[in-house]
């Protein structure tokens, strides 16, 4: 306070102690802070007016300091939903592992290690010779030719194959394994002991067309003298494929052979997608009275015929839980069974036709027509008392661009063989093993109408060459097939159509020496 | 103290007081322009019937508020009743009914009011001045003045017939201490000059031509700015006041003050060089004579914000030849 008397004009207390409070309007608060600013003694006054000046001082609240996780309180949201997505990743991560974790041990103990094949193994080098004597013999005089007149729809050497219905789309890539599991699978299939092929129904598994090039090396010729001609690979595990066989097993060869005798590991090996093992499996389930592998086995409805690797053949009438040793009564050692259909017309289909399957080119399928045609070129020469040429080219659209996946049926005018091949990813088709003449070439693709040629001369000189250009069809008209499939496609058109000339299929055992037995039930063997 | 008794119960208004009190609660009524219902509301608000007064005689005493300070509205404004309403409203009724009923001397206005207010005016007094004793003393002589000792052209003058009711009685009271005491120590103490600053040092100095410079484009510029800010100024550079006590005063956070503080500062400062510049100092000169020393500043500062005169309070009457303000 100033100790300077003021002889001015002051205001009163009242004024004062309202505007300390204030409650001055806002013209009296502006003048008395005028005088304020010149006044040090009213300063002083409403300086010492003010409410709390005389109190002492209240000490400032100590905040109470607060646990660290306090500190925390926005945090924790953030906190908890990062911990959530972490469980979250750790739990679907587990979830995405488990399954091949738990698949791979199945598949483990699906697959326990088999006991050697000793039995086979040594015998195998001596069977091969043994069973391709007679079928070199057979080849070599044309007997045996006429005796396989009839015409033999195999589907498969050491195959499972299907019919599918007609029109059904068949996805060959499906085949390929993609998930780990089935990988895994083809891994074993190239590697196992015994190799089988499961049959997928069509019931929503992949199917594929196999190649045709089984050179089994165990066998050779035997083998590639069978007719096999398609197979069909499920990527199904086999415990399905092997449930829903008997559904579908009246269009179905089964036959499983044991990878010793397969040691080429030809290249197909690597898209069979179920092995041996797997539809071996089903059988542990219900193992053989002699409790030895499964060599070869057919199905047929819930009638199964298998062969050990003891070559002893056992029938199962109740879809393999039950087997009962059939009586042998070939002098030889059965070495495949399988399932057959017989034509009832035109008998004249010679085993050319079997041999000209063989070589039908699938697209797509991981082969090429050249590398097919080598591995199957020299088994089919054996078959075939003329040489062979081929026919070739290319399917293209009106603008020329190529058409892949078209179906190419290559139909010999003098015997009604046909052979059926696709076109690859440039279009291209390549039939060979044909004979000097005149064939009918059709091609159809999806989407565009039907080409025939009605006469492609083929020479024996040199290869033919005929390109093919399909017009644009009508959407309707589109039909879709994929690759791999048109044979099978074909086989069942035949097969369901009224121009078909099969009967029921029946089983079909083949001895080491080249001898095929049938039998419709199985019990009843005849030889052929 | 000065003060003779603290003991107001023992003091009796004169008739002649009450008379008069009554004609001029007579002629101020009709002046009050405010419907019945309203006056009864605001008399029924204020508790005065047990203050001993009357609904007439809190009229009168409405109506003197009213007047003097012109229902809150600035001057030459004519309120009409609902304005006239409105600032009753606002005021603190039960409080002026009890300050004036104690002004007019009713026995049971002063029991309440020794009841409510003698502890807090004690405690304030005792505060302010350091002193039991003198807090004694000061609170004592405030309740004989305020009983009506003192009289003037033999009335008895309560200084309480001054309070209007816009701020509390509490407030009110602290303030006409805050005052008494100042009275006491211009009256006990002689004029001593501030420790470490000689007020009349600026005057008797004689001021160098460019620190006159200087002071006049002080002047200029401090009139230019607004009266909250000069008495910012003044309380903070001057008074040395607190952050605290300003905000407090103003009603607003010290760290308002702050921040007003410092922008004040600057603009002052540049206002200052642009008056001194256009004063006939180069842009060197100016800054040269704000910046050599700060001090001078303030002492100019301080001298000009001391030695203004102001007219903010035409109404009020001159200083006594005692020196006491109203």
């Amino acid at each position: 306070m100033s100790e300077r008397l003021q002889f001015e004009i002051h205001p009163d207390a009242d004024q004062i102690s309202a505007f300390v409070e204030h409650a001055l309007p806002a013209h009296e608060r502006e003048r008395m802070l005028s005088h304020l600013a010149v006044c040090p003694e009213c300063r002083a006054v409403v300086a010492f007016s003010l409410p709390n000046i005389e109190e002492p001082a209240k000490s400032m609240p100590t905040p109470a300091r607060k646990p660290w996780w306090a500190q925390w309180r926005f945090a924790w949201p953030a906190a908890a939903a990062l911990a959530a997505i972490v469980f979250l990743l750790l739990y679907f991560y587990k979830g995405a592992n488990a399954p091949i974790a738990s698949e791979s041990s199945e598949t483990a103990r699906a697959n326990p290690p088999r006991p050697p094949i000793s039995p086979l193994q040594p015998a195998a080098p001596s069977a091969a010779p043994a069973v391709q004597g007679p079928r070199a013999g057979s080849s070599g005089n044309g007997a045996a030719v006429a005796a396989d007149e009839k015409h033999q729809m195999v589907v498969s050497s050491r195959s499972v194959a299907m019919l599918p219905m007609a029109g059904r789309n068949i996805a060959s890539s499906a085949a390929q394994p993609a998930a780990a599991a089935p990988a895994s699978a083809d891994q074993r299939a190239v590697t196992g002991a015994g190799v089988a092929r499961g049959l997928g129904t069509g019931v929503g598994s992949g199917i594929a067309k196999a190649p045709s090039a089984v050179a089994d090396a165990g066998l050779q010729q035997p083998v590639s003298a069978s007719p096999a001609t398609e197979a069909i690979a499920s990527a199904r595990p086999a415990e399905s494929a092997s449930a829903i066989a008997p559904a579908a097993s009246s269009a179905v060869t089964v036959e499983v052979t044991n990878a010793a005798l397969m040691p080429t590991a030809s290249s197909d090996a690597a898209n069979i997608a179920i092995d041996g093992n797997e539809v071996g499996g089903a059988l542990l389930k219900h193992a053989l009275p002699s409790h030895q592998p499964v060599l070869s086995m057919a199905t047929q409805a819930n009638r199964m015929v298998a062969i050990d690797t003891r070559n002893a053949v056992f029938l199962s009438k109740d879809g393999g839980k039950h087997w009962k040793a059939v009586p042998v009564r070939w002098p030889s050692r059965a070495v495949k069974a399988n399932l057959v259909v017989y034509p009832v017309a035109n008998p004249a289909r010679s085993l050319r036709d079997k041999a000209a399957s063989l070589t039908a080119m699938p697209a797509g399928n991981g082969m090429s027509a050249g590398d097919s045609s080598g591995a199957l070129g020299a088994q089919t020469q054996s078959l075939k008392e003329a040489p062979d040429s081929s026919l070739s080219g290319t399917v293209t659209d009106p603008s020329g661009a190529v058409i892949p996946g078209t179906s190419v049926s290559v139909t010999e005018a003098a015997t009604g063989m046909v052979r059926a091949a696709k076109t690859d990813d440039r279009g291209r088709y390549h039939v060979d093993g044909l004979a000097p003449g005149t064939y009918r070439v059709e091609a159809q693709a999806p989407g565009f109408n039907r080409q025939v040629l009605a006469a492609v001369s083929v020479s024996v000189s040199h290869p033919a060459v005929q390109d093919i250009s399909l017009t644009v069809g009508a959407v309707s008209q589109a039909v879709m097939v994929q690759a791999g499939s048109s044979e099978i496609s074909e086989l069942a058109k035949k097969e369901k159509s009224g121009a078909a000339r099969s009967a029921s299929p029946v089983f079909e055992i083949t001895t080491d020496r080249g001898e095929h037995w049938t039998s419709a039930d199985g019990v009843n063997w005849t030889h052929n | 103290m000065d003060t003779a008794s603290s003991k107001p119960a023992d003091l009796v208004l004169p008739v002649a007081f009450e008379q008069q009190s009554t004609a001029a609660q007579q002629g101020t009524a009709r002046r009050l322009n405010l419907q019945a219902n309203v006056l009864e509301e605001l008399w029924r608000a204020a508790e005065a019937e047990s203050c001993g007064l009357s609904a007439e005689e809190f009229s009168v005493v409405l109506a003197s508020v009213g007047e003097r300070v012109n229902h809150g509205l600035p001057p030459g404004v004519l309120p009409d009743a609902v304005q006239m309403a409105v600032f009753f409203r606002s005021l603190h009724l039960a409080e002026l009914a009890l300050a004036q009923a104690c002004a007019l001397g009713r026995e049971a206005a002063w029991e309440i009011f020794l009841r409510r207010y003698r502890s807090e005016l004690v405690h304030a007094a005792v505060s302010m001045t350091g002193s039991a004793t003198l807090g004694h003393d000061l609170a004592d002589s405030l309740y004989a003045e305020l009983y009506g000792i003192r009289q003037a052209a033999g009335e008895r003058r309560s200084p309480l017939a001054s309070y209007s009711g816009r701020g509390s009685l509490l407030g009110w009271l602290r303030t006409t201490l805050v005052q008494r005491w100042r009275d006491h120590h211009r009256r006990t103490h002689r004029e001593t000059p501030l420790e470490g600053f000689d007020s009349a040092a600026p005057a008797a100095t004689p001021i160098p031509a460019k620190l006159e410079q200087l002071t006049a484009a002080l002047e200029r510029t401090l009139r230019g700015i607004a009266a909250e800010d000069r008495f910012l100024l003044s309380a903070y550079y001057l008074d040395r006041q607190t952050l605290r006590q300003i905000a407090q005063t103003l009603a607003v956070h010290e760290a308002t003050i702050s921040r007003r503080l410092k922008r004040l500062a600057d603009s002052l400062r540049a206002q200052l060089i642009e008056n001194l510049l256009s004063s006939g100092f180069n842009k060197a000169a100016a800054q040269e004579a704000l910046g050599a020393d700060p001090r001078d500043i303030e002492i100019n500062l301080r001298a000009l914000l001391q030695t203004s005169q102001t007219s903010t309070f035409p109404g009020k009457t001159a200083p006594t030849a005692t020196g006491e303000t109203q």
